[in-house]
C-alpha cells in the first residue's frame, strides 16, 4: 500500500499536459497585454499609441501631489479593511449557522434568498438604500420608534464609512456563504455522529469540527481578498456619497474617476492601477507566507 | 449513472461548439461593401456623383431610438437622401451607445471611419497623431455658402477647430446661447393664494419662499448636493461661478473664487441657518431633490429653462395642473439688470480621416443638413422636411450635422408668434413653421387639454412669462458675461477633471451647513490655487488673455 | 427518516436567519413594485412594496423592438459555451495544481495568481482581440476570460479537501492521471463545480461591457449590453421627438422604472437556473463517494 501512494514518474507528463491549455490562454490574454502598463510612465495619446512621450514617474508624482489624494488612500484602507474582515466573518457565521439548521428545505430556501442581493447592481441598490436610510426612511423610523435619535447615515462624515461597510457586507455575504457551504458539504457526517456519542454539545461540535475543517477555505478566501485591499467599492460609494462626506468617504477610485478617467486620462488611470497592483501583491505574498509559516496552511 | 452524466455533458458541449462555429452573428454592415477609391466630384456642389461613392462613418446610438417603418441607423430618410441626391452610399462602420470608449479603441487600433465627430481633446489627439485631414481646400471648394456664413459669423468657435491657422475640425456648434440662462421658478397656485406679484428683489423671493414653507409645510428653497441652485442664485451678487471673467486689473480670474461668491455664500449660509433651504440638501442627488418638488414640499427653485420638461410633468401629475411653476428673472442685490453667464458650447467637431478618398462627398453630406434647416422651407415639401427632422431621425446624423446657433432663438420667435395668433383665435397655417410644428402643437395641447407632455414647450416658448421670452431679452440687450475661456480646457484643467471644482463645492457645503465660518472661504480659495488653480489661471491668461 | 428533535436553539436559528433573508428579499420586492408602477408615482417616491398606478409600460418598452429575444439567444449561447469552457479549463488546471508534490507547482501557481493582481488594461486587450480577428465573434466574449483564476483557486482548494483514499485506490488499479481525474475526481466535484459554475454563469450573463466594445453591430449584443443601451441617456430620449406609440409608453415610465424592469428581465432567466444548480450544493460527500 505504501509503495503505491506515489504514481510512477512516467505518467507525470499527463499533469503538465492538463495545464497546457490554461497556460496558453492565460499567457495570450493576460500576459501579452501587460505591455500596456508602460502607459503609466507615458503621457499617453491614443493616436500615438504605446510610443507616446515618456514622462517617467510624472503621473505618479502628479497624483500624489494632489492635496486631496492622500486622504483617499486612508479612506480606502479604512473602508476596505473593515469590508474584508466582516466580509469573512459574516459569511462564515451564516454558513455555519445554516449548516446547523435541521430542516433541509428551509436551509435551501434561505440559501437561495441570501444570494439575491448579488443580482442587484449598486446603481439600482443605491436608489433603494437612499430611501431606506434617509431621514424619513425605514431605518430611522425604527430607531425613532425605539426612542432613539435619528442617524444621518449618508450625510454624517463619521457615520458614512460604516454605512458603506455594513451595506456592502450585507449585499455581498451570500456569495461567501455559498462558497463556505460548498466547503462544508465535504465534511464527513460520521465525525458529527461520533462527537455526539461522546456527548459533545453543538457549540463544541462547531468549534472542534466545523471551524477547523473550514479553516483552509477561510484562509484562502482571506488571502485572495487581500488583493482587493485598495478597492473599497467604486460603484457603491460613487452612487451613495456626496460632497458633505468626501472627508471620510472619498476613496481612490472615486477620486480618480473625478480626475477625469472618462476624458481618456488613461495614463493616470494606469498609474493608479499599477500602484494598487504593487500594494496588493505585497499584501497577498506576505499573507501567503505568514499563513504558511505560522499556521502551516499552504493555500497555493 | 455517473458516466451518463459526463457523456451527456460532453454531447451538449459538442453541440454548442458546432452551433457557435456555424455562427449566428450578423456581419457588421460597414464591412460588407468596399470603400470606393477616389471619384472626381462634379463641379456643382449640389450635383450627384456620376458613379456611386461609398464612405464610412462611426455613430452614436441613442438609447432606445425607435424608427418608423422598420428603418434603422443604416437605412433611414437621411441615408436614402444621400443616395438619391448625391449618389453617396454612407456606411456605418459601427454605432455604439458608448461612443467615447469605442472611439478611443478605434483610434488606438488605427481603424477609424472616413468621417465622424470628436470632442476637443480627441481633436488634438488625432491632429497630433496625424490621423485627420487638413480641410482648408475641401472646405473652400465644397462648403455651401450658408456653411461658410456660419463659419464667418462664429469665427471664435470655428477657430478652436484650427491648428496653425488650418481647419481640421468643423465646429458643430449648439442650438444657441438662449438656452443657457437661469431663472427663479415659482409655484403659481400658491403664489395666487398668497397674493404675491413677480419678485422684484431677492427679499421678495425669500418672503415668498418663507411664506410658502409656513403655509404649506416643507421648506423655502430647493437645493441638492451639487449646490447647483446656489451657483444660479449667486448671479444676483454679480458672481459668475463656473466661468472665467475679466477682473478689475484686466487679467482673467475664475468666477467661483471671486469675492462676490463670498458675499453670496454668507447670505446663503444665513438662509440655511434660518431653515429656508432644504435641510437635507447635502445628501440629496438631483432625483431626490426633484422628488421633494414633486411631492409639493417646496414652491421656489432657482433653475434652468428646462424645468418644464423635468420634473414639472411628474409634479403636475401628482399635484394637479394648477401647481404649475412659472419662470422669473433672478433679481440683483442692487436692482441693476442681471448679467447671465454664457459658456463656450460646441457639441463637437466633424473630422475627416487622412485616408478618406472622397472628402468632397463628406462636404455634400454636411451641406445637405445645413440646407434642410435653413433654405429648404418652401423648396421642399413640409412632409419631407418633417420626416427628416422628427421621430429621432436627426440622431442618425449626429456625427455630420452642423447646427445653426440661432436655431432656438429663431424657433422661439416663430413658435411664440404662431401661438399668440392661435390664442387670439386666428387660424394658423402650420406649413410655414417647417420643423417647428411640434413645438407649436404641444403648446396648443397644453392649453386645450392640459397635457403634461406639452407643458415643457409651453413654459419654454409659448407662455407669458416663458423662459425663452426672458432669455431673448438677455440676448438682445447683451445682458450676459461671456466665458473668457472661449474654447477647450487648458492642460491643467483637463488633468484636474472636476477635482478643482470639487474642493470648492466640498468647502462651500461645510460653510452652508455651519461647520465652518464664512472666512473659511479665503482658506478654500488658497487651497484651490495650491491644487492647480494658480497654474490654470496662468494658462488661461496666456491662452485666452488679451 | 427518523424524527428530529427541535430545540429552542433551532427555533431561534430559523427565525433569526429568516429575518436576515427577509432583508435580502425586500429590496427585490420593492424594485418589482417600482417596475410595474407609473413614472409619476415613482418620481414622487410613493411606491413601497405594491405597484402604484399599475402599468407594464417599462416592460413593453424593453421588450418592444424585437431585439430582446435575439439578444437573449446570444446571451444563452455565450453562457453555455463560456461556462463549459470555464469549467473544463478550471478542472484541468486546478487538478494538477492541487497535487502538493508536483514539481514546479509553486512556479505554475504563481504564473496564474499574478494575473489576478495585475492587468494590462482595456486598450492592449482590445488590440489583441482585434488583431486575432475575434472582433464581432462570440469568441471575443469568451476567450479573454476563458480561465477565471479566482474561481480556479477555489476549486483547487476543494479538490485538496477530497479524501485521498479513492485516488490512491485508482492508482493501484493502474489508472493514469487523466483516467483518475475523469472517473474518480470529477464525480466527487459535483457541489464544487456547481458553485464555481454558478459564478461563471452569473459572470457571463451580467457582463455587458465586453459586448459593447467587441461588437460593431448592435444586433450582436448580448442581453445585458442591449438592455444597457436602452437606458443610457434616457432623459435625453424623453426630450426628443418620438413616434406616437413610443411616446405613449414613455410617458408612463422613467429611468428608474425602466432600470427596475431591465433588472427583472435581465436577472429572471439566471435566477431560474439558480435553484436547479442548488440541488447539487447540498448533496454531500457521502452521495458522491458511492461510485458506480
Amino acid at each position: 500500500m505504501k509503495k503505491s501512494k506515489k504514481q510512477g514518474a512516467a505518467s507525470l507528463w499527463q499533469y503538465y499536459a492538463m495545464l497546457v491549455p490554461g497556460i496558453i490562454l492565460t499567457f495570450i490574454f493576460s500576459y501579452i497585454p501587460l505591455y500596456g502598463i508602460i502607459i503609466a510612465f507615458e503621457k499617453y495619446n491614443v493616436g500615438m499609441g504605446f510610443s507616446s512621450p515618456w514622462v517617467g514617474l510624472e503621473n505618479f508624482r502628479y497624483l500624489f501631489s494632489q492635496p486631496t489624494f492622500t486622504r483617499t488612500i486612508w479612506n480606502t484602507l479604512f473602508i476596505a479593511v473593515w469590508k474584508l474582515a466582516l466580509g469573512v466573518i459574516v459569511p462564515v457565521t451564516v454558513a455555519v449557522l445554516l449548516n446547523e439548521m435541521i430542516s433541509d428545505r428551509l436551509k435551501r430556501i434561505y440559501q437561495t434568498l441570501i444570494y439575491i442581493p448579488n443580482f442587484l447592481s449598486w446603481v439600482i441598490m443605491a436608489g433603494v438604500l437612499m430611501d431606506i436610510l434617509g431621514s424619513d426612511g425605514a431605518i430611522n423610523g425604527i430607531l425613532n420608534a425605539l426612542g432613539l435619535e435619528s442617524v444621518n447615515f449618508l450625510g454624517n462624515a463619521k457615520v458614512f464609512p460604516w454605512t458603506m461597510i455594513f451595506s456592502d457586507v450585507w449585499k455581498g455575504f451570500g456569495y461567501g456563504t455559498v462558497v463556505y457551504l460548498a466547503a462544508l458539504t465535504g465534511i464527513d457526517v460520521s465525525l458529527y455522529e461520533s462527537a455526539k456519542l461522546d456527548g459533545a454539545t453543538r457549540w463544541q461540535q462547531i468549534k472542534s469540527i466545523t471551524i477547523p475543517l473550514l479553516m483552509p477555505t477561510i484562509i484562502l478566501m482571506t488571502v485572495l481578498s487581500l488583493g482587493n485591499v485598495l478597492n473599497a467599492g467604486f460603484d457603491q460609494i460613487y452612487n451613495l456619497y456626496s460632497p458633505a462626506v468626501w472627508e471620510t468617504g472619498d476613496v481612490i477610485d472615486t477620486y480618480v474617476y473625478r480626475l477625469g478617467i472618462q476624458q481618456a486620462q488613461y495614463s493616470v488611470g494606469a498609474a493608479v492601477g499599477l500602484f494598487k497592483s504593487v500594494v496588493s501583491a505585497i499584501l497577498v505574498v506576505t499573507s501567503y507566507v505568514l499563513a504558511d509559516k505560522l499556521a502551516g496552511y499552504r493555500i497555493l | 449513472m455517473r458516466r451518463n452524466y459526463i457523456k451527456t455533458a460532453a454531447a451538449v458541449m459538442a453541440g454548442v461548439m458546432m452551433l457557435s462555429l456555424t455562427g449566428c452573428m450578423t456581419k457588421p454592415s460597414g464591412t460588407s461593401s468596399q470603400v470606393s477609391g477616389h471619384v472626381e466630384a462634379p463641379e456643382d456642389i449640389w450635383a450627384p456623383y456620376p458613379e456611386e461613392v461609398t464612405i464610412t462613418t462611426m455613430g452614436e446610438e441613442n438609447s432606445g431610438t425607435e424608427f418608423q417603418n422598420g428603418d434603422d441607423y443604416q437605412n433611414n430618410p437621411w441615408y436614402r437622401a444621400y443616395k438619391e441626391r448625391f449618389n453617396i452610399n454612407l456606411q456605418n462602420k459601427w454605432i455604439s451607445n458608448d461612443y467615447s470608449t469605442k472611439l478611443n479603441l478605434a483610434i488606438a487600433d488605427k481603424d477609424i471611419a472616413d468621417v465622424f465627430y470628436v470632442d476637443s481633446a480627441r481633436l488634438t489627439t488625432l491632429y497630433e497623431a496625424g490621423m485627420i485631414m487638413n480641410l482648408d481646400e475641401v472646405f473652400d471648394k465644397y462648403a455651401s455658402d450658408v456653411l461658410k456664413k456660419y463659419r464667418e459669423e462664429n469665427k471664435d468657435t470655428w477657430d478652436t477647430g484650427c491648428f496653425d491657422g488650418s481647419l481640421y475640425g468643423m465646429a458643430q456648434m449648439s442650438y444657441g446661447i438662449i438656452d443657457q440662462f437661469q431663472y427663479i421658478w415659482i409655484r403659481q397656485d400658491w403664489m395666487k393664494e398668497c397674493g404675491f406679484d413677480a419678485p422684484k428683489t431677492m427679499d421678495d423671493v425669500i418672503e415668498i419662499a418663507t411664506t410658502f414653507a409656513k403655509k404649506y409645510g416643507g421648506y423655502g428653497l430647493a437645493e441638492c448636493q451639487t449646490l447647483e441652485n446656489f451657483y444660479r442664485l449667486a448671479l444676483s451678487w454679480g458672481a459668475h461661478p463656473g466661468i472665467w471673467v475679466e477682473q478689475d486689473d484686466g487679467t482673467l480670474g475664475y468666477g467661483t473664487v471671486q469675492p462676490e461668491m463670498k458675499e453670496a455664500l454668507a447670505q446663503y449660509a444665513e438662509w440655511y441657518k434660518e431653515g429656508i433651504i432644504n435641510p437635507n440638501f447635502a445628501t440629496l442627488d438631483w432625483d431626490k431633490m426633484a422628488q421633494g418638488m414633486i411631492n409639493g414640499e417646496c414652491g421656489v427653485i432657482p433653475f434652468a429653462q428646462w424645468f418644464g420638461y423635468n420634473p414639472l410633468p411628474d409634479l403636475i401629475k401628482n399635484q394637479g395642473p394648477e401647481a404649475i411653476f412659472y419662470p422669473y428673472e433672478i433679481p440683483t442685490q442692487d436692482g441693476s439688470p442681471i448679467m447671465g453667464s454664457v459658456t463656450f458650447n460646441n457639441n463637437g467637431y466633424v473630422v475627416i480621416s487622412k485616408d478618406c478618398q472622397n472628402p468632397e462627398a463628406v462636404m455634400k453630406i454636411v451641406n445637405f443638413y445645413v440646407y434642410t434647416v435653413n433654405d429648404a422651407v418652401g423648396k421642399e415639401s413640409n412632409e419631407y422636411l418633417s420626416e427628416l427632422h422628427s421621430f429621432n431621425y436627426p440622431n442618425v446624423v449626429r456625427g455630420t450635422r452642423i447646427i445653426n446657433p440661432m436655431n432656438d432663438y429663431n424657433q422661439y420667435i416663430q413658435v411664440k408668434d404662431a401661438y399668440d395668433r392661435w390664442a387670439a383665435g386666428e387660424d394658423v397655417d402650420t406649413s410655414d413653421l417647417g420643423t417647428n410644428v411640434s413645438k407649436f402643437e404641444s403648446c396648443v395641447n397644453w392649453n386645450t387639454s392640459q397635457d403634461p407632455n406639452g407643458v415643457g414647450d409651453w413654459l419654454q416658448q409659448g407662455n407669458d412669462p416663458s423662459a425663452y421670452g426672458i432669455a431673448k431679452k438677455y440676448v438682445d440687450e447683451e445682458q450676459y458675461v461671456k466665458d473668457a475661456k472661449w474654447g477647450p480646457d487648458t492642460a491643467t484643467l483637463q488633468a484636474a477633471g472636476s477635482t478643482l471644482n470639487d474642493i470648492l463645492v466640498e468647502g462651500f457645503t461645510k460653510i452652508i451647513l455651519g461647520e465652518q465660518p464664512i472666512d473659511y472661504f479665503d482658506e478654500l480659495v488658497q487651497q484651490w490655487y495650491a491644487a492647480g488653480g494658480e497654474k490654470a489661471t496662468q494658462e488661461i491668461n496666456e491662452t485666452y488673455g488679451k | 427518516m427518523e424524527k428530529k428533535k427541535y430545540s429552542a436553539f433551532d427555533a431561534i436559528l430559523a427565525i433569526g436567519l429568516g429575518i436576515l433573508c427577509v432583508t435580502c428579499v425586500l429590496p427585490f420586492v420593492h424594485l418589482l413594485a417600482v417596475s410595474f408602477s407609473s413614472s409619476s408615482a415613482v418620481a414622487a417616491g410613493k411606491v413601497g412594496f405594491i405597484p402604484v398606478e399599475f402599468t407594464a409600460a417599462s416592460y413593453e418598452y424593453v421588450i418592444s423592438g424585437g431585439r430582446f429575444l435575439r439578444a437573449m439567444a446570444i446571451s444563452v449561447e455565450r453562457v453555455i459555451l463560456g461556462t463549459s469552457l470555464n469549467l473544463v479549463l478550471m478542472v484541468l488546471t486546478a487538478y494538477p495544481l492541487a497535487k502538493a508534490d508536483l514539481p514546479g507547482r509553486g512556479f505554475l501557481s504563481g504564473f496564474f495568481v499574478v494575473t489576478m493582481l495585475i492587468s494590462g488594461g482595456m486598450i492592449p486587450t482590445y488590440l489583441l482581440v482585434s488583431g486575432l480577428g475575434l472582433k464581432d465573434t462570440i469568441w471575443s466574449l469568451i476567450l479573454p476570460g476563458a480561465l477565471p483564476v479566482y474561481n480556479m483557486i477555489i476549486l483547487m482548494n476543494f479538490i485538496r479537501g477530497l479524501p485521498h483514499e479513492l485516488e490512491e485506490a485508482a492508482w493501484v488499479d493502474g489508472a493514469s492521471p487523466f483516467q483518475t481525474l475523469i472517473h474518480v475526481i470529477l464525480p466527487l466535484l459535483g457541489p464544487s463545480l456547481a458553485t464555481v459554475g454558478l459564478f461563471s454563469i452569473v459572470g457571463h450573463w451580467n457582463d455587458w461591457f465586453s459586448g459593447m466594445i467587441y461588437m460593431s453591430e448592435p444586433l450582436n449584443y448580448p442581453l445585458q449590453t442591449y438592455l444597457q443601451t436602452l437606458l443610457v441617456d434616457f432623459e435625453q430620449l424623453l426630450q426628443s421627438d418620438s413616434s406616437a406609440n413610443i411616446m405613449e409608453i414613455l410617458s408612463k415610465m422613467n429611468a428608474r422604472t425602466g432600470r427596475a424592469a431591465q433588472l427583472f428581465l435581465g436577472a429572471l432567466p439566471i435566477m431560474c437556473v439558480y435553484p436547479f444548480l442548488q440541488r447539487y450544493f447540498t448533496k454531500g460527500l457521502t452521495l458522491g463517494s458511492v461510485k458506480g
